[in-house]
């Protein structure tokens, strides 16, 4: 258990989420290394679909942010 | 989103491994939070049940 | 158009539950229409089932495929060999797709992943309701285009019952009254005398009550399909 690294996935939009991890990148905020971000036009694009694809590949959590 | 995260209990992953947020550009460091929370709750989960069988992954 | 409704996850697991490499048939007509078994809908069960039945440490395959119609028999040739090379094919199209799939393919073992409910339309995203049930004598234009055999819980033909209050049936106060419908209907259209017109009992026997329906069309059939 200790060993556990959690995957995440994190779908962002590209006009918020996806500035806002980009812009901690440039603010040098720490934020776990273990998380996928995926960029979307905009979150009204996911799908159940695309929640389901993640976890079927074997993520541990998702993120939605938008 | 109600609909997927039932569709997660009935999968048996569990609701709690999606979570959705609101975030602006502007929220850098609100971004880097949310994703530490979430990164806390999903250890306290352990890891996917599909994932224990794919020790590979 | 035909609704249908998905089977919990649940129940469909069990269906599922004896056989190991099962193709998940989706149809690109009404149920696609209704968002029960589409493309879509086909690759969202395919994926949870997977899931499940791997959390449950069960190996199984789910194969996926969709098909424009799964009720004529040249959109299922299509997918023959898929059909073939599975132990189930979990239809997600109507009951009559699912039959179709058996009476083509007489070997294939079929189950119904979701449950064929009426004929009706999306009122509003998200709702739909019955309009229709075919009963085999359409009589729309005696009462403003409103079905009372469909939508009246009685199939009264001189409606209202003594049930109707307020424009509620009285099975369910959400249910309005076919009757009261069909009366407004009348009045805004200035047909009144319409409702004084005593309608008399039918033939039921084009409906349901008639035993299973055919219809043949004779300018359509081809010679090769004359049996007698
Ligand atoms: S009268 Fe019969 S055919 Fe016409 S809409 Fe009603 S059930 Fe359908
Ligand atoms: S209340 Fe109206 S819809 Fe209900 S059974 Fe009576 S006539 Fe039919």
């Amino acid at each position: 258990m200790s060993d556990f690294e959690p995957q995440i996935v994190a779908f962002c939009c590209h006009y918020c989420a996806y500035a806002a991890a980009d812009l901690a990148g440039s603010l040098r905020v720490q934020y776990p290394p273990n998380v996928k971000v995926v960029r979307l036009p905009c979150t009204g694009k996911l799908d159940t679909m695309h929640v389901l694809k993640a976890f079927e590949k074997g993520a541990d959590g998702v993120m939605v942010a938008g | 989103m109600a609909y997927t995260k039932e569709l997660l209990d009935q999968i048996g992953l569990g609701a709690d491994r999606l979570e959705m947020h609101f975030v602006s550009s502007a929220m850098g460091r609100e971004f880097a939070q949310l994703v530490t929370e979430m990164t806390g709750r999903i250890e306290e989960l352990g890891p996917s049940p599909l994932r224990e069988r794919e020790p590979d992954q | 158009m035909i609704i249908g409704e998905q089977k919990t996850l649940e129940e469909i697991k069990k269906l599922v539950a004896d056989h190991d490499r099962i193709l998940i048939l989706g149809c690109g007509t009404c149920v696609t229409v209704c968002f029960a078994g589409g493309e879509k809908e086909v690759g969202i069960l395919a994926s949870s089932l997977r899931m499940a039945t791997e959390i449950d440490n069960q190996e199984k395959v789910f194969d996926e495929a969709t098909v424009q119609r799964q009720c004529e028999w040249e959109f299922l040739d299509a997918v023959e060999e898929e059909i073939q090379s599975h132990d189930l094919v979990l239809s997600m199209a109507c009951g009559i797709g699912v039959q179709a799939i058996v009476e083509r393919f007489p070997e294939a073992r079929v189950a119904p992943a979701i449950n064929t409910t009426f004929l009706g339309l999306p009122e509003e995203h998200g709702l739909w309701t019955e309009r229709c049930a075919a009963c085999g004598e359409c009589i729309l234009h005696l009462t403003a285009g409103i079905c009372p055999i469909a939508r009246c819980a009685k199939s009264m033909l001189n409606g209202p019952c003594g049930g109707s209050q307020g424009g509620e049936c009285e099975i369910d106060p959400e249910v309005p009254c076919a009757w009261q419908l069909i009366y407004d209907r009348l009045k805004a259209q200035g047909r009144l005398d319409q409702m004084l017109e005593v309608m008399p009992a039918r033939d039921w026997s084009t409906g349901r009550d008639g035993g299973p329906r055919k219809l043949v069309r004779e300018d359509l059939r081809l010679q090769s399909q004359d049996h007698e």
